[in-house]
């Protein structure tokens, strides 16, 4: 057994993680282009460092197979080798053996060793065969790739080669040294972001101390000229003056002193001030990395598949530059991947259909990544079949998870959100790629996890793309500070459409609910010390109006001041206190004071609900008298439109009063508002799912018996399983209310309406 | 051998003085003077007119009280809100409140200790400290029949202290009470 020095095994890894990103970019780019010198002397460099970092920790079979691979590199420099797809196919080979081998643990090195060394040392051997022009082993179904050549090279020739080679292995001056990494934890950035705002604050202090030894000098100045004075005075009398003299004397020189030391005081301020804000910038700026950083594994991704497919594809790729959070950029890879390999297998048509259809043999894959408006957008486009709508009708019906009515109402948004449903797939036949209908399911749910969109848009014939909009940052967010009921709250900029500044003589009422006339438009207004749950504050002089947008209207916000406007770190709330109705994280300010970062989506539906139940507060509230006859309310929980305005209408009909919510957030708030005798929920929704309401009702409502019934397109055993563990009353699949199922149901658990 | 061995053995080996096993005898055979280690210590929290021990084990820090924010939507009175310590949000709870001692005098909460464990730590507002003491703890003293019974108790005993006795509050009791006013 091989000797491996574990002390040196993590920088190793370090070592290989980045020399095998070089390769796998190096290779790929070789496919393009055989003979790039530049390019085969990174790649012969890079195989050089591994095979020496290898050899320092002790693993043979990755030195043997670096040196091989070195071998094939030195043979393509030398013009012996020509790399074509299936010498492509195996260089890839190797580095992805070298990747894995570079990412075992020490206990797992002996299994690999015992079940797969072999295969890394007879890829080795195979490698090596390569490179001296020897033909690829028969069971490797690549053709010939081996150029061998006959042609002595002359003696000189043999010279200028073997300097190549030489230069090639030697480190690079005039490219900018790789640079150096550690890994860190997110828990510890964290932990050095939140001492990093301490320094910050801590510096500040200095500041009061600084006014103060100010208002001291010019005290001494005061005292200075009235020593002038009694010297003046004391002229005739000289024993008296000369001590007035020696006085003055001294009191210059501390005065003096003084003013040196104030000076150095301000010079420290100064220092301290810069060095903790250029701490904490940099803090901030260590959690991003470019989008670019990926560029190479997902070309890899999409080479390999439509290798395997039998299809031509580019993947071209937009905005590397790009920062995104590093939180983001890992749990963001796992969906791209899942799209990518979609787009190539179900988007992208094979060579000879996309001839027929007048479209080049090679098909394009685009991604394009920007920043806007606060925000990071992913898009990623491809030039194939796109998806035919009334297949997809088809598909939905065939599945039995809606009825042929009912589909042919929805619109393509609706349409397509079925393909985010657990085992949902167009395809008929199921391959290693894709087809099993697992997948879309799970990128949605991450997508949602990290506060993100997902949005697919498609055109039949023309291509498919799905836009992803994702935060910049898990924690750096861009606030507007405003005081509410005499505490500081922070609100996302992106989420503003203006501040306004108003007098109380400029708001009007239309049936006692206040409003503004702003832009051309009535903008309802609310105090955001209501939408909040505290006391309304008498209203005086100019009013701060924070104005928002919501489903094509505008509402404003009253707010007590808008205090300034702030780059912020987000907190995390104590998980004890749960979700705090309209806040969705907390922050620290400039002078160490918590403040709580409003949930905006949740204050749009407070405002709407307050201002809808006209319990505004100083409004006239109408109070309906409906003959004494209590009907039983369901409240209907669903994100879809469609579904949700016939589940209203057929349980309308029978007479129940029905309450409706968007989301389980929004569920969640309208439970809290108010008392009803059933919920019926979907469970895939944004902000809060089905099972997660359910939960939350069965744990922290104040009626946690209260009946619940699901109704979801998911009809597998295990998602039946997971409502009725939950704590649901009744589990029912969407297909359910063509007939009278959920009717019966509701009624099994609360009888008639009446 | 090494020469210390041959020592060692040689000391061993050697007859003992005669009286040697009486004295021990005589020695071990002595009542033993009963005195007892103070094992534990304690913060005695003034709450009002009323002094209070809480164990020194479960305290993080102890600062002067900062500012706090309300919480939105949660308005139980024990629950005063959160406060940024060190860099991260911290919920704070007034321990008069949560003894129901606020309405008996006036409480003046300048200092705020945190107690807790890491990723759930709580800040729990007093008046002030008054001092540090140490104790043992077999010399806890059980509570009163009117506190034991009425399961409504957030001490564990009682202890001795310039002559008067201060309940020992139990610091589970305390987290889980204050944990109970913060949904």
């Amino acid at each position: 057994m091989e000797t491996i020095d574990e002390s040196l095994l993590p920088l190793f890894q370090m070592e290989a993680e980045s020399q095998c990103v070089t390769l796998n970019e190096g290779i790929m780019a070789l496919e393009n282009e055989p003979n790039n010198q530049g390019v085969l002397d990174d790649l012969m460099r890079a195989a050089h460092a591994l095979k020496g970092a290898a050899a320092v920790v002790g693993l043979d079979a990755a030195v043997q197979l670096a040196h091989a691979m070195e071998d094939c590199f030195m043979a393509a420099i030398k013009g012996d080798m020509l790399c074509e797809s299936n010498v492509v196919d195996l260089l890839l080979q190797g580095t992805d053996t070298l990747s894995s081998i570079s990412k075992l643990n020490l206990p797992d090195f002996e299994i690999w060793q015992a079940e797969q060394q072999e295969g890394a040392l007879a890829l080795a051997g195979n490698l090596h065969d390569v490179s001296v022009g020897k033909a690829l082993p028969p069971t490797t179904e690549s053709k010939q790739a081996v150029v061998a050549t006959t042609n002595k090279t002359t003696t000189d020739e043999a010279e200028v080669i073997e300097e190549k080679v030489k230069a090639a292995t030697q480190p690079k001056q005039d490219k900018t040294p790789q640079e150096q990494s550690v890994r860190l934890s997110s828990q510890k950035l964290d932990a050095l972001m939140a001492l990093s705002g301490e320094i910050q604050l801590s510096s500040q202090e200095i500041v009061p101390i600084q006014q103060r030894f100010l208002d001291l000098q010019k005290d001494l100045a005061s005292i200075h000229l009235q020593l002038q004075d009694l010297r003046n005075q004391c002229q005739h009398e000289s024993h008296l003056s000369r001590k007035m003299e020696a006085v003055d004397h001294r009191f210059q020189h501390y005065r003096q002193y003084f003013t040196e030391e104030l000076d150095h005081l301000h010079d420290f301020e100064r220092k301290t001030s810069s060095i903790s804000q250029r701490l904490s910038y940099e803090i901030m700026d260590s959690r991003m990395q470019k989008f670019g950083d990926t560029s190479a594994s997902l070309q890899r991704l999409v080479r390999d598949t439509a290798r395997t497919l039998g299809k031509s594809v580019r993947l071209q790729i937009q905005g590397e530059a790009c920062d995104i959070d590093r939180d983001i950029m890992e749990k963001i890879q796992a969906p791209l991947q899942h799209i990518l390999r979609n787009a190539v297998d179900h988007g992208v048509e094979m060579p000879e259909q996309r001839l027929l259809a007048g479209k080049t043999e090679e098909a394009t894959i685009l991604i394009h990544v920007y920043h806007q408006a606060g925000m990071l957008h992913i898009g990623i486009q491809d030039d194939g079949q796109g998806i035919h709508l009334n297949h997809l009708r088809q598909s939905i019906v065939d599945k039995g998870l809606s009825n042929a009515d009912m589909v042919e109402k929805m619109d393509a948004q609706e349409l397509l959100d079925f393909l985010l449903l657990p085992q949902f797939s167009m395809k008929k036949e199921v391959s290693n790629i894709s087809g099993r209908g697992v997948g879309l399911d799970l990128v949605a749910n991450t997508i949602r996890l990290l506060r993100g969109q997902l949005n697919i848009q498609t055109e039949a014939g023309q291509g498919t793309s799905f836009n992803i909009h994702l935060p910049l940052s898990l924690s750096v967010v861009r606030c507007l500070l405003v005081t509410i009921h005499d505490a500081l709250y922070g609100i996302h900029l992106t989420r503003i459409s203006a501040v306004v500044q108003l007098c109380h003589d400029d708001i009007q009422y239309a049936e006692t609910r206040p409003y503004m006339h702003w832009r051309d438009e009535e903008v309802g207004l609310i105090s955001a010390s209501q939408v909040l749950g505290w006391a309304q504050k008498n209203m005086q002089g100019i009013l701060d109006v924070i104005v928002f947008k919501w489903n094509k209207k505008h509402y404003g916000l009253i707010v007590d001041n808008v205090v300034n406007e702030s780059t912020m770190i987000e907190k995390k709330l104590d998980e004890r206190l749960g979700k705090i109705k309209n806040i969705a994280t907390g922050a620290v300010d400039a002078k160490g004071s918590a403040l709580f970062i409003l949930d905006m989506d949740d204050v749009l539906l407070s405002m709407k609900t307050l201002i809808e139940s006209g319990k505004l507060e100083g409004l006239h509230q109408v109070e309906i008298h409906d003959s004494g006859i209590t009907r039983k309310k369901i409240l209907v929980v669903e994100d879809s439109i469609t579904v949700r305005e016939a589940e209203r209408r057929m349980l309308e009909n029978k007479g129940y009063d029905v309450q409706t919510a968007v989301d389980g957030m929004d569920g969640w708030n309208a439970l809290q508002a108010g008392q009803v005798d059933l919920v019926i929920t979907d469970i895939d929704m944004p902000r809060m799912n089905g099972i997660e309401l359910l939960t939350l009702i069965r744990s922290d409502y104040r009626d946690p018996e209260i009946p619940v019934m699901i109704v979801s397109y998911k009809d597998r055993e295990e998602d039946r399983l997971a409502g009725m563990q939950a704590g649901a009353n009744y589990y029912l699949t969407k297909s359910s209310f063509h007939d009278n199922t959920m009717l019966q149901g509701v009624n099994d658990l609360i009888g008639a309406a009446v | 051998m090494s020469d210390s061995y041959n020592h060692v053995t040689r000391f061993f080996e050697k007859e003992a003085p005669k009286d040697y096993l009486q004295a021990w005898s005589k020695q071990i055979a002595q009542e033993k003077e009963c005195v007892q280690r103070q094992d534990s210590g304690a913060l005695l929290l003034k709450l009002g007119d009323e002094y209070l021990a809480w164990s020194g084990l479960s305290c993080l820090s102890v600062l002067p009280a900062r500012p706090i924010h309300p919480i939105p939507h949660r308005s139980h009175p024990v629950l005063k809100g959160i406060s940024a310590i060190g860099g991260k949000l911290v919920p704070c709870f007034s321990l008069a409140r949560l003894l129901g001692m606020e309405d008996a005098s006036p409480v003046h909460e300048q200092s705020l200790i945190l107690i807790g464990k890491e990723g759930q730590v709580s800040g729990m507002l007093v008046e002030h400290i008054e001092t540090y003491i140490r104790f043992h703890q077999d010399s806890i003293k059980v509570l009163p029949s009117n506190l034991s019974q009425t399961g409504q108790s957030f001490s564990r005993g009682l202890l001795d202290w310039q002559e008067q006795c201060v309940p020992l509050l139990d610091e589970s009791l305390v987290m889980s009470g204050f944990e109970r006013c913060m949904q």
